[in-house]
């Protein structure tokens, strides 16, 4: 396929190599091109992927952590233990309101309690729904004065 | 003939044309496949929470059954109201109480708790949630 000329100096490349290193060279910018596009695709699938672990870490502290540790669980004062998933009716707004500046620095746009009214707990004034770019919702189970609840946090993502 | 036979892309000098010969498309196929096949595989993988969150969610309801000592209409509502949109069975003592969709499926999220009553009598709680 190559070939050196005697007299003159210099490799002869025939038609089928020419071909085929075109060919490749083609296929190399194609690839190059779709791992460009496809690095950006996953870098940002990447970076929902750990919005998403934040957000749900969040709402699981919520849930889990005293309401004197910025969480909304009841404590057994007697047993000296946090009450996890359990949330007291009567603290509730009173919590929320403590924890509003956490809530707020954490980009939740809402907190509903699902039921007969899905009234907002917890609205966000700094932030529109229709302005974000992407929207992470999180449902958890939770027990509101023994009564089962579920409770949807709205977080508002770019 | 004999110079086609031996290599992949070839000149005709009378004809002013390329030839492939069969095992060199047939490459160029293939390699052209995988290829994209990869690239489409790689583009498509999309790295989620669902299963973590589905597992969460089963521990709440869990949670709650064991200190409420749920009847069983309880369980099946409060079920229903937390996992909405997905297939899931409620067994109690390895007996089906409850199914909703299609949980036929082999890719399961599944968990389990006791209840020990008064005389101390165990009731085995597994809640299955189906891909």
């Amino acid at each position: 396929m190559v070939h050196i000329i005697g007299k003159e100096k210099g490799f002869v490349f025939c038609m089928d190599v020419s071909v085929a290193f075109i060919i490749v060279l083609i296929l190399a910018f194609i690839s190059l091109a779709a791992i460009f596009y496809l690095v950006e695709i996953r870098a940002e699938n990447f970076k929902c992927f750990e919005q998403e672990k934040n957000a749900m870490l969040f709402v699981d502290s919520l849930i889990k952590r005293s309401s004197d540790q910025n969480g909304l669980a009841k404590v057994d004062f007697q047993r000296r233990s946090v009450l996890e998933n359990e949330i007291e009716s009567a603290t509730l707004s009173a919590n929320i309101e403590k924890l509003e500046e956490r809530l707020v620095k954490n980009n939740v746009i809402e907190i509903i309690i699902k039921g007969s009214s899905e009234e907002p707990i917890f609205k966000n004034d700094k932030i529109a729904k229709k302005d974000c770019k992407h929207i992470i919702s999180i449902e958890r189970g939770i027990s509101i004065d023994g009564d089962f609840k579920v409770m949807r946090v709205v977080f508002c993502d770019g | 003939m004999e110079i086609l036979r031996s290599c992949a892309w070839c000149f005709v000098m009378d004809k002013r044309a390329f030839v492939l010969s069969l095992d060199a498309t047939l490459c160029l196929v293939i390699v052209a496949v995988v290829i994209i096949a990869t690239l489409i595989s790689i583009a498509n993988i999309k790295l989620n929470q669902h299963e973590l969150l589905i597992l969460q969610k089963e521990h709440d309801l869990l949670k709650h059954w064991v200190k409420t000592r749920a009847s069983e209409d309880e369980m099946i509502e409060q079920a229903n109201a937390l996992l909405a949109n997905e297939n899931f069975t409620i067994e109690i003592n390895d007996k089906k109480v409850f199914s909703s969709g299609d949980t036929a499926s082999n890719k399961a999220i599944s968990s389990t708790a006791f209840i020990f009553d008064e005389e101390l009598n165990v009731k085995r709680m597994k809640l299955t949630v189906f891909k």
